[in-house]
């Protein structure tokens, strides 16, 4: 077992520098440069030449390649062309929100997903199959951008100014206005309230298809042999789906959630521009824009480095609910 | 009172097809410390029947009709609610299913598997039970139980997985066993442990058992009362003795004349006509009557049934031919055929066709935690030759490299070392166009007639494209009657050429093996495994085509198998393997008569007999323990481990016995405790 992870870890090193490396070039030979967007077109050519020197972009490519891959190994991703503030220190303080939401949202998607695709094999067939199947397929084929607006409308804008529910959920922003002063428990749920819309928004697509594919993995399932032994033992038929069908059917999903990983981060992006959400999608776009190179490099490369970690998270995973694979 | 009591039981699935009418109107009793066979093919309702008792049937689609009723001591099962159910699931009725690969949950270890059945009736905790699964494992002949119990299924062999799940079955001592093919789908030795670990826990504990198989001498070797289903009835039922010495029922007899017998040498079978018919469509009247050699307009009606049923001290047969004395003599007579003449060999100066020297394939496998490259010698050092219109029977358990030198000898997969030649050719060195003469000279048919065909190809395009690749039938209107012409040899119709595999039965998709190898006129075909798949009355049908084919196209055989009844039917000479090596070799006579490999003669006592308590039988020879495995053969003789010979020591580990002779025309052997003894 920890001979497996350790395996998988060493592989994740080699992939780590090759997403560096793309990184760097994809962005190396687009055509503009940083310097061509900061300054004023009243500027002389000789003091652009200067900046450009200044910056290092005089340089030939593998010069600031390697100087590149040195620093960012160091941790150091340099300094945002636009904030002035080293990116590192940039990245440090958003990339929690980005985590916050993601991994919420993850949570949500496979726990909502995973209950439901059991509760629909337990009932194949019955009306509240078939209700639950129509029902996913309708949030499945639905863009999670306009969710959000349709979950702001309802739960947000209608909750509160139309219907005047008890309960509704602010639609913007990680916090409220008056955040600063709450007491501390006030705080964490305003945390928490803040965070529904844009998680659900998020889960919700991708739990559709977690539940599809689980209703299919375990109807599989309770067709086996072994199913069949548990129940000749005079198990309860809870602890035959709990204990004997579930862990089966558990690990063709266990694929899916490396498979998700980048939706989660990409689908991040939207939500966190709807939700405006200070968060790393926010940040790259931005950054995209103003040409802030430095921020865009290492905001994609976290991002790949977040993937790498999921998929060994989901290596390791796949050791624990499948004992066929730890003794491989 | 009976322990088990069933009554006019019917078990119905609603189908896209219509009703199939799997269980149609079954009576029997089991007794306390009494073992029922139920016989019969597949698709003939056994299963169903056991599955109605645990009221396992999936509902729906399946359904039990009412008017049946299933006594379980003093309790009607049927009537019981769920949870109540439940506690007579494991507690008072348990059951070992066919396949023990899948039957066991892969995700748990087996010891928290058997655990689980402990602690449902609450009177173990935790810890008690554990040590009572421990105690179990050991009960049921695992070797250092304690480590066992933390293994996971696909940790352990076949045997070992049967051997659990009789451990799973006994955990709560249940009154009533139902064992549905607890042997089928293991080795001849092993199924001997597993009979005899069944018969010796039966006794101790008194319990009934109701034992389902398709393999006539199981049931002969351990039941005492025999149950033969046909179509979702019972045809006929009494005591082992009446079945197997006298059995009354047509289909009962075509069952006994379908089975190589081990006494009977190239004789050709008695196969029942036609296949087992569609659940949803059993014929009217008395349901064997289309492949019923016997039919008269009376059967025309549904034979009586006997309104008890199966019960002990009773003889039932349902069948309208008893009534009639003139009748019943004319379908004794049939059950015993004409033998039909078999292939000659071809005399022995002739060069053989295929001779086979030192032949060794090695697989590297990884091992993790050494890291040194370990070897399995799947076939380790195995010489034959087979003569021109010979059948070389190969025989051994699985895993002993049969396959695997098949493969080897065509060049299907390349040999490590050894010398090959076929027809004077050297195979080991041809390439190109000369490898594709030999794979038409020399063709395979498989053992999986399900997974060895194209699921999207016809079986006109599947024969067509082998001629087109030889251009044997270039021409599509020659191609076309070349394959009808095909068709018609392995006793298919002209009308199956457009259809697709699905849509043929295991018996009907191995004589389309048999057509596509015939294709290409070869001169030898290797069998691998062809019937082990198939019914007995198809296996006969299948074994008298291969017969037939021999004599009229003077074919050569070399016919791998794991089952020594079907080897001694249709081979001239037996060679058998142990882990990679040929141990004994010699004409099918004197191997069955006179073997001299230990290994060999336990084989032959292992193997179950359909004359009960005829003959006097064999000692019969247990072995202890798995087969080794090849990748870590025990060193000189690797059969020294598991030998019973009373010489047996150490020079037996110092090195390899070579074959030497061991009798009379060329029977050889490979153990170096016979050189004092007389070979007879």
């Amino acid at each position: 077992m920890t001979v497996f992870l350790l395996r998988r870890l060493v592989q994740a090193v080699p992939i780590v520098l090759g997403i560096a490396t793309l990184v760097f070039f994809l962005l190396a030979l687009a055509p503009g440069d940083a310097v061509s967007f900061l300054v004023s077109p009243n500027i002389t050519p000789e003091a652009l030449e200067q900046i450009r020197r200044n910056m290092g972009l005089d340089q030939p490519v593998h010069i600031r390649y390697l100087r590149w891959m040195g620093s960012m190994l160091t941790g150091d991703f340099g300094i945002s062309l636009t904030r002035n503030e080293p990116v590192r220190d940039i990245i440090l303080a958003i990339l929690p929100n980005t985590l916050t939401l993601s991994l919420s949202a993850i949570l949500l998607a496979f726990a909502g997903g995973i209950l439901i695709g059991v509760f629909q094999a337990v009932r194949h067939n019955r009306l509240a199959d078939s209700a639950l199947s129509v029902i996913g397929l309708f949030f499945y084929s639905m863009p999670s951008f306009w969710l959000a607006l349709m979950l702001i409308l309802v739960f947000s804008l209608g909750a509160r100014n139309l219907w005047e529910w008890p309960i509704w959920f602010p639609a913007s922003g990680m916090t409220s206005v008056d955040y600063p002063f709450m007491s501390p428990g006030e705080q964490i749920r305003d945390r928490l309230a803040h965070l529904v819309l844009p998680s659900l928004s998020l889960a919700l697509v991708l739990a559709a298809g977690i539940a599809r594919y689980m209703r299919a993995s375990m109807l599989e399932v309770i067709r086996q042999d072994y199913v069949r032994t548990a129940r000749s033992k005079g198990l309860s038929e809870f602890r035959v789906i709990a204990r004997h069908a579930l862990p089966n059917g558990l690990i063709p999903i266990v694929t899916l959630l490396g498979l998700y990983l980048p939706t989660f981060f990409s689908g991040a992006v939207l939500i966190e521009t709807v939700f405006a959400w200070p968060g790393m999608g926010r940040l790259v776009v931005d950054a995209i824009f103003q040409r802030d190179y430095p921020v865009v490099m290492a905001g994609t490369f976290i991002f790949a480095v977040l993937v790498v970690i999921g998929n060994l998270v989901a290596d390791a995973l796949y050791a624990i609910v499948d004992p066929r694979i730890r003794y491989e | 009172m009976p322990l088990l009591e069933v009554t006019a039981l019917r078990t119905h699935f609603d189908t896209d097809g219509g009703t199939a009418r799997a269980v149609d109107g079954v009576s029997f009793s089991v007794e306390e410390g009494e073992t029922v066979g139920i016989v019969g093919e597949s698709g003939c309702g056994k299963t169903v029947t056991a599955l109605s008792i645990m009221r396992l049937v999936p509902e729906p689609p399946g359904r039990i009709l009412p008017g049946a009723s299933i006594r379980l001591r003093d309790r009607e099962l049927l009537e019981l609610p769920d949870r109540a159910m439940r506690e007579v699931r494991g507690r008072e009725v348990a059951m070992v299913f066919q396949e023990p690969m899948t039957s066991l949950n892969p995700v748990l270890t087996v010891g928290d598997q058997i655990r689980e059945a402990l602690v449902l009736d609450g009177r173990l905790d935790g810890r008690r039970a554990r040590r009572a699964a421990v105690r179990l494992l050991g009960e049921v002949g695992i070797p250092d139980p304690g480590t066992r119990y933390a293994e996971y299924p696909h940790q352990l062999s076949g045997g070992m997985r049967q051997r659990i799940m009789i451990a799973i079955a006994l955990a709560l001592e249940p009154g009533l066993l139902i064992a549905d093919e607890p042997t089928t789908a293991l080795d001849v030795t092993i199924q001997a442990q597993i009979l005899d670990l069944i018969a010796k826990l039966r006794e101790r504990r008194r319990m009934g058992v109701l034992l389902i198989t398709h393999d006539l001498g199981v049931v002969a070797e351990v039941a005492d009362r025999v149950l033969v289903m046909y179509a979702g009835q019972i045809v006929e039922s009494g005591t082992v003795r009446e079945i197997f010495l006298s059995p009354r029922h047509p289909y009962t007899r075509g069952l006994l004349a379908s089975l190589p017998r081990l006494s009977v040498t190239r004789k050709r079978l008695s196969p029942i006509p036609g296949y087992v018919p569609d659940a949803a469509a059993w014929p009217d009247g008395c349901r064997f009557r289309p492949r019923c050699p016997h039919a008269w307009e009376k059967c025309g009606e549904p034979p009586p049934a006997s309104p008890s049923g199966g019960r002990p001290g009773e003889r039932t047969v349902r069948c309208w031919l008893p009534d009639e004395p003139e009748r019943r003599g004319a379908a004794a007579r049939v059950a015993t055929a004409a033998p039909a003449p078999g292939g000659k060999p071809a005399e022995a100066e002739e060069p053989p066709l295929l001779r086979v020297r030192g032949l060794r394939k090695y697989f590297p496998v990884r091992s993790q935690r050494r890291g040194n490259r370990a070897v399995v010698r799947a076939v380790d050092g195995v010489s034959f030759e087979i003569r021109r219109g010979e059948t070389l029977g190969l025989v051994g358990e699985s895993g002993c490299g049969k396959s695997t030198a098949a493969r080897a000898i065509l060049r299907l997969i390349e040999p490590t070392e050894g010398a090959i030649s076929f027809g004077g050719d050297d195979v080991r060195s041809m390439n190109g166009d000369a490898l594709r003469r030999l794979r038409r000279q020399a063709q395979i048919i498989f053992q999986d007639p399900f997974g060895s065909l194209n699921p999207r190809m016809t079986v006109e395009d599947m024969l067509g494209e082998i001629l087109k690749v030889h251009g044997l039938a270039t021409e599509r209107n020659t191609r076309r009657r070349r394959i009808l012409e095909l068709l018609d040899i392995v006793g298919l119709l002209p009308g199956h050429a457009d259809r697709y595999p699905h849509e043929f039965s295991g018996g009907q998709r191995q004589r389309i093996g048999i057509a596509r190898a015939l294709s290409v006129e070869p001169e030898l075909i290797i069998c691998d495994e062809p019937v082990s798949a198939l019914d007995v009355s198809v296996q006969a049908q299948v074994l008298n085509l291969l017969r037939d084919l021999q004599g009229e196209l003077g074919l050569t055989y070399l016919f791998i198998s794991h089952d020594l009844a079907v080897i001694r039917h249709v081979s001239d000479r037996v060679a058998v393997m142990y882990l990679g090596r040929i141990v004994e070799t010699a004409s099918v006579t004197r191997l069955y008569r006179h073997a001299r490999h230990p290994y060999t003669r336990s084989l032959l006592s292992a193997i179950p007999r359909t004359e009960p308590q005829g003959a006097a039988r064999a000692e019969r020879i247990l072995l202890e323990g798995d087969i080794p495995s090849p990748a870590a053969p025990p060193p000189g003789c690797h059969f020294h481990p598991r030998c019973w010979h009373p010489g047996r020591d150490q020079a037996c580990t110092a090195g390899i016995p070579p074959l030497e002779p061991a009798g009379r025309r060329g029977h050889r052997a490979a153990c170096i405790k016979l050189r004092g003894e007389s070979g007879a």
